[in-house]
């Protein structure tokens, strides 16, 4: 059974477990309860979007749930109007909260964008205050109960809260299997790298928002009209619900749609348990249990019990099945004599300076790539190769001097724009994406092609055909071998199908074995039509592979031409290389 | 030894989840009538609900001493009390909860004008008489028939006053020119000082002088406390019902010598907990308006009630639920059922206006109109006088003369 239809046969059943349940329960306390089940399991859900998947916690999420209610409210009060078509008018105004709340608070980066988010709860709840909303109560239409969302038969809120957590899930998952889930995970991951593969952080991460924003919006505005009946800025902008939406999910899980269903489906029920429980003979120690309750889980498994199952269900099934691969990688040699360079420029830098504070890292560095050539940057450590790379691949936004690609000029745009025109790059350090497989690590790589799932899944498995990691699909990043990890990153990089390849440092921490299949890997490259710029260190690879080199030392360009002709050069030599290379390499030459 | 550890955690978590069931209430003899009290008894308002228990289990108490509900044979009443805890999800829960688990006859409750307006939300649609000592408008604006508001509402409440106390300097020479709003922004001042500033100042041709507002905690009394020091407004409304932020405007008060006359805007000021905190001399003269306290000819009650509890003075909290209890009593004898709806009606048709049914209230007659309002429910003015609070308008019913400001 393909895996798409899978989960929204999970979907499904879930709904009709929910739907058994709101038809087998009978008191109407227990109705509310299963209210609040389904209610705060889509607010869960609608956190998930962005804090889960997208990992940009957000700690003021009830914003959007207060605008939701209050929208729809008082739409009621003011004009009458049903709030089923309040509704409609409550997600609108959330989804424009979002942006506006997203266009300032996406320029800071993790804690401090969750810090910021606190904000903008307390100062609706101060403006609400200021309009003189500090209660507003449902005014009950005794003529049209359905029509007003007041229905006596408390299973009918039952039926509107699962419609609410089976439209969460469905757009949860639609997220979870389109190219935006798989950028938003990759975000979550290596934002750097996600943008480096194509993915635009800003506008997955306000997309996210806005469509998270939507399930909050409803949530709202139905727990209103379902559990409340009043509205106070306390009770919908209040620290409770972000802390009863928080411990949903992190009971259950972020980062899966299943995480904030079981999460509520726990902790929901226990909370009114104690309510009913202690909570009436002993005021005050249903929190303490609950507290207790909440720390005990969160011991046992501390990503969620949904991860915390699937673990040990996934380390029972795999025990034994702990093999390592058996063969060695083994790459083909390319054809013997590669398409060489065509003397056409590719890439064209002029003139490059970059200055951190007082550092120049890059002093007026200018040189050109031609197609289809390897070239080589070398330098000492500190020279600026990394920081040309990052001025290349638009990490950086150089001081001077102007960088063309294909004959355009490309100096300021986003990474994800250069990839999206051709620009590939690997890693220093490698930069993976740890909770992805090895092949979905790759599709995110193809999604700067592809828009659809299946085909970015086939052109993933192809690079990894290439690179010889086809046996590795389904592992995960962490249990790779470094040569591995290399060439599970040089097939994402060529999953962007790129015209330009950066690759910084390919042969770092590679054993002997390694540095030949790479060497061999990065000239197959070429051979298919790429050209490719290396950074390394190790001179002697580099003579086998560069048609040439450019020389940095202190942020300048030191030389620049063939490797004999630039290892021979008296200021390189000096510089890098030292007077030993001189004794032992240059003496033949002379 | 970590495995251990973590069968021990399970094993102690299951017993807290399981212990508590098994000491629930035993049932009580099927005849009894079960009275609902949903009021926070844990959480920030704890206090307040503990307070409303105490009287309600006074007034139980004397019911069933004297033979319980006479037109039901003597029946007694059973207190089913549930916790609101600090929100109205909670609140609503509790309500819920308590008046589907079992035949309620009646209920009273939840103290947060917020929480009643949940609460009675829910006695609407099950159908439960509900009794309420919370005074926002909006509770009886709704077109209920289950609920009943015994207290003035917020917005008469500020009309009221104003009147008593303008009415009050007028006599003692001190005709008010310039007043005062100061104040947090819960719910309840808020309404109490949107008609002030509205109609009901320029109506007096009264001048407001300071309008400081702030959402509470309070960072500094300072600044506030100086603007009173130089407009010196002849009366200033104060609405600072969140504790810590009322302990540091009134000590701010005391240390600057502010002179004008302070009139607070509720029941909040007059806990106990004030003269604990800063003392009675800061307290003395200052006056507050309250929907209920114990008026002249309520000695006994109070010292039976300080006899009981320990506390060292009665105020409305525990005063108002016991009358309502009490009341509820008179409606089930009137009509000489235990049925929610029949106790309804008599609710809706009740006219008494003497026992302890009617002792928290002012004037001292229980009459209801169509909204569930208590037809000529008349605010009280409370006055701090060494240390405790008493009754001092309407003269009628003060239990002490008014100390006019120095």
């Amino acid at each position: 059974m393909p895996s798409r239809a899978r989960g929204w046969i999970a979907i499904i059943v879930v709904v009709a477990v929910g739907l058994a349940a709101s038809f087998v329960v009978q008191e109407r306390y227990h109705h509310r309860v299963l209210t609040l089940v389904f209610l705060w399991a889509s607010m869960g859900l609608a956190w998930n979007i962005i804090s889960g998947y997208a990992g940009q916690i957000s700690f003021g999420h009830q914003a959007f749930f207060g605008i939701g209610a209050y929208v729809t409210v008082l739409l009621v009060v003011k004009l009458g109007l049903t709030p089923w078509l309040g509704m409609i008018a409550a997600v609108a105004a959330a989804v424009l909260a979002a942006v506006l709340i997203g266009l300032p608070t996406f320029r800071l980066a993790g804690i401090y964008f969750g810090l910021a988010t606190l904000a903008y709860p307390l100062i609706l709840r101060i403006v609400m205050d200021w309009l003189g909303y500090q209660e507003v109560a449902i005014p009950m239409k005794r003529e049209h109960l359905g029509w007003f969302m007041q229905f006596s038969e408390p299973r009918s809120f039952d039926l509107v809260a699962l419609g609410v957590l089976a439209g969460s899930l469905a757009l949860s998952y639609r997220i979870e299997t389109s190219r935006l889930g798989y950028w938003l995970r990759a975000i979550r991951e290596n934002e750097q790298a996600a943008e480096a593969m194509g993915a635009d952080s800003f506008r997955c991460k306000m997309a996210a928002y806005m469509l998270s924003a939507v399930p909050a919006a409803v949530a709202g505005a139905v727990y209103i009209h379902a559990i409340l009946f009043i509205v106070t800025p306390e009770a919908v902008f209040g620290l409770l619900v972000i802390s009863q939406t928080l411990v949903v999910c992190l009971v259950g899980g972020t980062g899966t749609m299943w995480g904030p269903v079981i999460g509520a489906a726990v902790m929901v029920p226990v909370s009114e348990i104690l309510d009913t429980t202690v909570g009436d003979s002993l005021p005050g120690i249903q929190g303490v249990v609950y507290g207790a309750a909440l720390i005990l889980i969160i011991l046992f498994a501390p990503e969620g019990l949904y991860w915390g199952v699937l673990q040990r269900f996934r380390a029972r099934r795999s025990r034994g099945a702990e093999g390592v691969r058996a063969a060695p990688i083994v790459v083909a040699q390319p054809p013997a004599h590669p398409g060489a360079a065509t003397g056409d420029v590719l890439l064209d830098v002029r003139g490059i300076s970059k200055a951190f504070l007082g550092l120049q890292a890059l002093s007026d560095v200018s040189f050109d790539v031609k197609e289809r050539e390897i070239l080589g940057v070398i330098g000492p450590n500190g020279a600026g190769k990394t920081t040309l790379f990052n001025v290349l691949n638009g990490f950086l936004v150089p001081d001077h001097g102007e960088v063309r690609f294909r004959g355009q000029t490309v100096t300021g745009l986003l990474p994800s724009a250069l990839c999206r025109r051709g620009v590939g790059r690997t890693f220093q350090v490698v930069r993976t994406f740890p909770h992805l497989t090895v092949l979905e690590n790759v599709m995110v790589g193809a999604f700067a092609r592809e828009a659809a799932v299946d085909r970015a899944r086939a052109r993933a498995a192809s690079a990894l055909q290439d690179v010889s990691l086809a046996d590795r699909a389904e592992a995960l990043p962490g249990g790779l071998t470094t040569l591995e990890l290399r060439l599970m990153e040089l097939a994402r990089c060529l999953a962007t199908s790129p015209r330009l390849v950066l690759l910084d440092e390919p042969l770092a921490g590679l054993s002997a074995d390694g540095v030949d299949v790479m060497i061999t890997m990065i000239r197959r490259v070429r051979a298919t039509g790429m050209t490719v710029v290396i950074i390394e260190h190790t001179m002697q690879a580099l003579l086998k592979l560069a048609d040439r080199l450019v020389v940095l030392d202190q942020g300048r360009r030191l030389a620049e031409g063939p490797p004999g002709r630039v290892t021979q050069d008296r200021a390189v030599i000096e510089a890098y290389l030292g007077k030993r290379w001189l004794a032992r390499a240059g003496a033949p030459a002379c | 030894m970590k495995r251990s550890l973590s069968r021990m955690l399970i094993v102690a978590l299951a017993l807290a989840l399981v212990v508590p069931v098994l000491f629930m209430g035993q049932a009580p003899a099927a005849d009894d009538v079960k009275i609902a009290l949903v009021a926070p008894l844990s959480g920030r308002w704890a206090r307040q609900g503990q307070l409303k228990k105490m009287g309600a289990d006074m007034a139980i108490e004397e019911i069933n001493g004297q033979g319980g509900i006479k037109a039901l044979g003597g029946a007694r009443i059973v207190l089913r009390e549930a916790d609101a805890g600090d929100s109205v999800e909670k609140a609503v829960s509790a309500a819920q909860r308590v008046l589907t688990r079992e035949k309620i006859s009646a209920g009273i409750g939840s103290w947060l004008s917020s929480f009643t307006l949940g609460v009675t939300e829910v006695a609407e649609r099950l159908q439960v008489p509900w009794l309420s000592l919370s005074y926002a408008d909006s509770i009886t604006e709704r077109g209920f028939k289950y609920t009943f508001q015994t207290s003035p509402v917020s917005s008469l409440q500020a009309e009221q006053a104003l009147d008593l106390v303008t009415d009050l300097a007028k006599k003692n020479n001190r005709p008010i020119k310039k007043a005062g709003i100061v104040g947090d922004n819960t719910a309840a001042s808020m309404f109490f000082y949107k008609p002030l500033r509205e109609k009901l100042l320029a109506a007096k041709g009264i001048e407001l002088v300071v309008d400081d507002v702030w959402t509470p905690p309070l960072a500094d009394a300072t600044a506030i406390v100086q603007k009173l020091r130089s407009t010196q407004p002849d009366i200033v409304f104060y609405g600072a019902t969140n504790f810590p932020d009322s302990i540091q405007v009134l000590q701010k008060i005391k240390e600057f010598s502010v002179k004008s006359p302070i009139q607070g805007v509720g029941a909040w000021l007059v806990t106990p907990e004030y003269v604990k905190t800063v003392g009675k001399d800061t307290l003395d003269n200052i006056q507050t308006v309250v929907a209920a306290h114990p008026m002249k000819g309520q000695e006994e009650l109070v010292k039976k009630f300080k006899q009981r509890t320990g506390e060292p003075f009665m105020t409305q909290d525990p005063l108002c639920t016991y009358a309502h209890v009490w009341l509820i009593k008179e409606a089930i004898e009137q009509a000489k059922s235990a049925d929610p709806k029949a106790i309804r009606d008599a609710l809706a048709k009740i006219d008494i206006s003497s026992g302890p049914a009617v002792s928290a209230f002012y004037p001292p007659r229980v009459r209801f109109d169509e909204r569930g309002r208590r037809i000529g429910a008349t605010p009280l003015i409370v006055q701090w006088q060494d240390g405790e609070p008493y009754t001092v308008v309407p003269i009628a019913v003060a239990t002490r003369p008014i100390a006019w400001h120095r």
